[in-house]
C-alpha cells in the first residue's frame, strides 16, 4: 500500500516480493501442516520461527493471517475443564482457609474425584482456552494459493476503511445485473443507479449516515461487494477511504475485468419470508427470486425481487421499494408506461404515496403496506394485474 | 400545505414534506438521494422543539419509544450526595454527566433517573459482566423482564441493557426505542465508533455515569456534546470513610533476582541503543509510534521490539514478584482478595500458582457469574483478573486488591482501588500495588499515582 498524492495505491508484488510472499506462506503452511493436534499456542509459536523477509512485517503478517484463518481449531467440551476449575480453587480457597495451601494435596484431591493425576488436572486445568485448542485442518495445501488469496484481500481490506464507493460495471449478461443490483439490497446500502451511454452503470454506493459524516459504517457492507462488482464483465471502482488511525481522506482506485458473473445473491429477509408465505398460500400463485431485469424508458431498468407465476402461466413481477425512497415510487411511476411486463412495486406507507398514483392503463401497480408485506394482498393485486393485456415477451431466463 | 412528516431510518431522522429550503436546527441537511431533510437521530430533540415552538403540525413518526408503565418499584433511600446528583442531572434538563467514586452507587442514581422520566431507558455498559449486573439491578428496581442485547442476547423490551459494542453495532435499529440513555462508565463513549452510536439514538434525555471522565487524548470534551455537561462531582477522599470504606495504599518495592536483573538490564540494554541510535526521544509524545515504525524497518529494530518486551515482562511479572503476591496472599488469609495483572498471561500464571480462579476475556459469561457468585458467597477467597474487572463489576466483599502490575494509567488505578472500596460494615481496605526495584515500571507507577486518592 502506498500514498500517493492523496491517493492510496496497491502496490503490486514484484517478481521478488511474490518469491517472497511464496517462500513464507510454504514455511507457515510446513509448520502448520506438521503441527496437526498441537495447541494453537504452539502452532503460533512454530509460526513466530519463521523469518520476516526483506520486505518487512506487514507482507510477513498478511501472509500468516491468510494461513491463520483458514485453520481449523478444535474446541473441546469446557465442561469438564470448568467442573475441574470449581473443585481444585474451593479445595485451594478451604486449604488457605485452614492455615497453608498446598498445592500437590489440592490437585490430588481435586483430581481423585475425576480419576486424574495431579500432572493430569494441571494439563486440564485450562484445556477450554483458545491457546489450549488443538489444530484439525489446515486449509490451504499450496502456497501459491495463499499469496493469491492474499493478494485479492488487499482491495477488500481497503474497502473496510471506505465511506462511500462510486462503482462502473458492465455485465455481460441481465443475471449479474440483477444478482449486483440485490446484493445492494441486501447490504442494506443507499446506492444510486445511472445507465451510460455503453450499456453500462455508474452506482454510488454509501449509507444514511455518509451524509453527515465520513463513516466508515458501511464500510464492510461495501467489502463485502466487492466479489460482486468483481464478478462483473469490466468494473472499476473509486472509493473515498478515511485510512489510517488519523482516518486521513484518500483515494482508492481498482479496475478488472474478465469476471464470470455472480450466479445468485440473496433475498433480504422480509423479501425472503413473502416469498415463503405466498409459497404456503395455495392460491395458485407461487414465487421465485426473480432473474431479469427490466428496461424501461431511456437506459432505465428495473431490479425485481421476485417472479410470481400463476398456474395458467400469468406472470407479474415484484419489486420492493422498501421505506427509504420515496422519489424512487416516482420514478417508477413515470417508467410504468414504458413496461412490457406486468410489475407491482411494494412501498411502505411512510413514503405516504397512494395506491392510485397507477391508473388500470399500465402494466402495473402500487402496493402500499404497513409494517410488513401480505401473501394475501399481494396476491390480490397480482390477480387484477395479470387481468390486464401486455404485450409480454416469453420466458423469465 | 402537505403536514410534514418526521421519519426514523437507520439512526438517522427524515424530514419529508418540507421544502429543500426550509430551516431546521444544525445537523440537519438536504438529502437528495431521498427528497427529503435529515439528520442524526441525535438531531430528533431539536427538531421537536423548533416545530412545535413554531407551531407546525406534524407527524412523528420516528418517536418510537414507551412510557414506562411505574417507576421503580423498589428503591432505597438516597444518600445525601446521591440526592443533589439526581436533582443536578434534572436541572440539567435531563442531559448531563454524574461523577461519583467506584462504590458510591452510581447504579441508584441511575435507576431513580429513570424511575423520575418513566421513558424506555437503555443502559450502555462496557462490559458482559456489568451488563448482567445492571440487568439483575434493573430486573430487582422495576419488575418485569430486562432486556440483554449482546452476549449472544438480542432481546429488546422497554428497558435494555447493552454493550457499548452492541450500541454501536445495533443502534441504527433501535435507537428509535429509547427516551432515555445511561452510558455507564461513560468515558468509554468519546471514541469514533461508539460517539456515533450516541449520535444514532434519538433519546431526549441521557445521563452518563463515570468515577474518572478525564482521557489521556482529551477527548473527554466530547462528552458534553454526547450526553450533556458534568453536572455534579465527589471524589474518593470526600466520601471515604462515611460513605466508602477506609483505605489504605501500599506501595510495595520488589528486588528482582540476579537472574531477573541481569536478563532485565541485557534486553533494556538492546531496547535502549536502538532508540538512542535512531534518535527517538520516547518522553515526546510520539515517542511509542516513532519507535513503532523505526523497529518495523530492520532487524535491529525488530530485535529492540522483542527487547522491549522481554524488559517489560522481567519488570511488569517476574517470578519473584508473583511469589510475593503469595505472601500477601497469606497475609491476608481469611479476607477476600483481587490480584490485579497488565496481561493475561500473567494472571493465568497467578491463577495457577495459587489454585485461585480467574476472570480475563476468555472467561465465559455464564463462569465469570458463577466465579463471582461463589467470590461472594466465600467458596473462592481470591480473583485473579487482567483487565476485566477494573470497571464497574461489584464485589462488595473484597477488602484486598493486589496491584501486581499494571498500566501507567490514573484511571485504571484509581478504578482497581474502587473495587474494594465499597462499604460494608467496618470494612477498612487495602490496596498492595507491587513495582519491580530499578525498573521502568517506577515511572510507570509514578504516572498512574497522580491521583488525590493516593496523596
Amino acid at each position: 500500500m502506498r500514498r500517493v498524492k492523496g491517493e492510496l495505491r496497491l502496490v503490486p508484488l514484484s517478481p521478488a516480493a511474490r518469491e517472497e510472499a511464496r517462500a513464507t506462506a510454504e514455511s507457515l503452511l510446513s509448520a502448520a501442516h506438521a503441527a496437526i493436534g498441537a495447541s494453537r499456542g504452539e502452532v503460533e509459536a512454530a509460526w513466530a520461527d519463521v523469518p520476516t523477509g526483506p520486505s518487512g512485517k506487514r507482507l510477513r503478517d498478511g501472509i500468516l493471517k491468510v494461513v491463520a484463518d483458514a485453520c481449523e481449531f478444535d474446541s473441546p467440551d469446557g465442561e469438564q475443564a470448568a467442573a475441574l476449575r470449581r473443585a481444585v480453587f474451593a479445595g485451594a480457597t478451604a486449604a488457605r482457609a485452614a492455615g497453608a495451601l498446598d498445592r500437590a494435596q489440592v490437585l490430588g484431591l481435586a483430581g481423585a474425584a475425576f480419576g486424574l493425576t495431579p500432572d493430569e488436572v494441571e494439563a486440564r486445568l485450562y484445556a477450554d482456552l483458545p491457546d489450549a485448542h488443538p489444530l484439525v485442518r489446515v486449509g490451504f495445501q499450496r502456497a501459491d494459493a495463499v499469496v493469491d488469496a492474499y493478494v485479492a484481500g488487499q482491495a477488500a481490506a481497503v474497502l473496510l476503511r471506505a465511506t462511500r464507493v462510486v462503482a462502473e460495471v458492465t455485465c455481460g449478461s441481465a443475471g449479474a445485473y440483477r444478482a449486483l443490483f440485490r446484493a445492494l439490497k441486501f447490504h442494506r446500502l443507499l446506492f444510486h443507479a445511472e445507465a451510460l451511454e455503453d450499456g453500462a452503470y455508474r452506482l454510488t454506493l454509501d449509507g444514511p449516515m455518509s451524509l453527515f459524516q465520513s463513516t466508515r459504517r458501511y464500510g464492510l457492507a461495501l467489502a463485502l461487494m466487492l466479489p460482486y462488482v468483481a464478478a462483473c464483465e469490466r468494473w472499476s471502482i473509486v472509493a473515498d477511504v478515511a485510512w489510517g488511525p488519523t482516518q486521513e481522506p484518500l483515494v482508492f482506485r481498482a479496475r478488472g475485468e474478465g469476471g464470470e458473473g455472480v450466479a445468485s445473491a440473496p433475498l433480504p429477509d422480509e423479501v425472503d419470508a413473502l416469498r415463503r408465505a405466498i409459497g404456503r398460500a395455495s392460491l395458485g400463485w407461487r414465487a421465485e427470486a426473480a432473474r431479469r431485469l427490466l428496461p424501461v424508458g431511456a437506459g432505465g431498468v428495473i431490479v425485481p425481487d421476485l417472479c410470481l407465476s400463476r398456474d395458467d402461466g400469468a406472470r407479474v413481477y415484484l419489486e420492493v421499494l422498501g421505506y427509504f425512497r420515496r422519489e424512487a415510487v416516482f420514478q417508477r411511476v413515470d417508467a410504468a408506461r414504458g413496461l412490457r411486463e406486468r410489475v407491482l412495486f411494494a412501498a411502505s406507507d411512510r413514503l405516504r404515496v397512494s395506491e392510485e398514483l397507477l391508473g388500470d392503463d399500465v402494466p402495473a401497480s402500487l402496493y402500499i403496506y404497513k409494517q410488513s408485506m401480505s401473501a394475501r394482498a399481494v396476491l390480490a393485486r397480482a390477480d387484477a394485474l395479470a387481468a390486464r393485456g401486455v404485450d409480454q415477451p416469453s420466458g423469465e431466463g | 400545505m402537505v403536514r410534514p412528516e418526521v421519519r426514523w431510518l437507520q439512526g438517522t431522522i427524515d424530514v419529508v414534506g418540507l421544502d429543500e429550503g426550509a430551516v431546521l436546527p444544525p445537523g440537519f441537511a438536504w438529502d437528495a438521494r431521498t427528497g427529503s431533510h435529515r439528520a442524526p437521530a441525535f438531531a430528533y430533540p431539536a427538531l421537536v422543539w423548533q416545530l412545535i415552538r413554531g407551531g407546525v403540525a406534524f407527524d412523528d413518526r420516528a418517536k418510537a419509544y414507551e412510557e414506562l408503565p411505574a417507576g421503580a418499584r423498589e428503591l432505597p433511600r438516597l444518600r445525601d450526595y446521591q440526592e443533589a446528583a439526581l436533582d443536578a442531572w434534572a436541572a440539567g434538563r435531563g442531559g448531563g454527566v454524574v461523577v461519583l467514586p467506584t462504590g458510591a452507587g452510581k447504579t441508584l442514581v441511575a435507576i431513580a433517573a429513570i424511575s423520575q422520566r418513566r421513558r424506555a431507558t437503555l443502559v450502555v455498559a462496557p462490559t458482559l459482566d456489568l451488563v448482567r449486573q445492571w440487568a439483575t439491578q434493573l430486573g430487582r428496581a422495576f419488575g418485569g423482564e430486562i432486556g440483554v442485547v449482546g452476549g449472544g442476547h438480542h432481546d429488546v423490551r422497554p428497558i435494555t441493557v447493552t454493550t457499548y459494542e452492541s450500541a454501536h453495532l445495533h443502534m441504527g435499529n433501535f435507537g428509535h426505542r429509547f427516551g432515555m440513555l445511561v452510558f455507564d462508565e461513560c468515558h468509554h463513549l468519546p471514541s469514533d465508533a461508539y460517539a456515533t452510536a450516541a449520535r444514532m439514538s434519538l433519546a431526549p434525555f441521557r445521563l452518563g455515569l463515570t468515577a474518572t471522565p478525564e482521557r489521556a487524548d482529551g477527548r473527554d470534551a466530547e462528552l458534553s456534546r454526547l450526553i450533556g455537561p458534568v453536572v455534579y462531582r465527589r471524589d474518593i477522599v470526600e466520601l471515604s470513610g462515611e460513605f466508602l470504606a477506609d483505605y489504605e495504599a501500599v506501595r510495595v518495592t520488589v528486588r528482582l533476582t540476579d537472574e531477573e536483573r541481569a536478563l532485565y538490564e541485557r534486553e533494556r540494554g538492546i531496547y535502549r541503543a536502538f532508540v538512542s541510535s535512531q534518535g527517538i526521544r520516547m518522553s515526546s509524545p510520539s515517542g511509542w509510534t516513532d519507535f513503532v515504525i523505526q523497529s518495523s524497518r530492520s532487524e535491529e529494530g525488530r530485535r529492540a521490539m522483542r527487547a522491549y518486551v522481554a524488559q517489560r515482562r522481567v519488570a511488569f511479572s517476574p517470578p519473584s514478584k508473583i511469589e510475593h503476591v503469595g505472601r500477601l496472599l497469606a497475609r491476608h488469609a481469611g479476607e477476600r482478595a483481587i490480584v490485579f495483572t497488565e496481561d493475561n498471561a500473567t494472571a493465568y500464571a497467578v491463577s495457577r500458582r495459587f489454585l485461585v480462579p480467574v476472570i480475563t476475556h476468555h472467561t465465559k459469561v455464564r463462569e465469570r457469574a458463577e466465579i463471582l457468585e461463589r467470590f461472594s458467597a466465600g467458596t473462592y477467597d481470591v480473583i485473579a483478573t487482567s483487565k476485566v474487572l477494573n470497571e464497574g463489576v461489584d464485589v462488595p466483599d473484597a477488602s484486598v486488591a493486589v496491584v501486581s502490575s499494571g498500566s501507567g494509567s490514573v484511571r485504571e488505578h484509581v478504578q482497581r482501588l474502587g473495587r474494594i472500596l465499597r462499604k460494608k460494615g467496618d470494612k477498612r481496605a487495602t490496596l498492595y500495588e507491587l513495582v519491580s526495584e530499578d525498573t521502568g515500571e517506577t515511572y510507570t507507577s509514578e504516572r498512574r499515582r497522580q491521583h488525590s486518592a493516593y496523596r
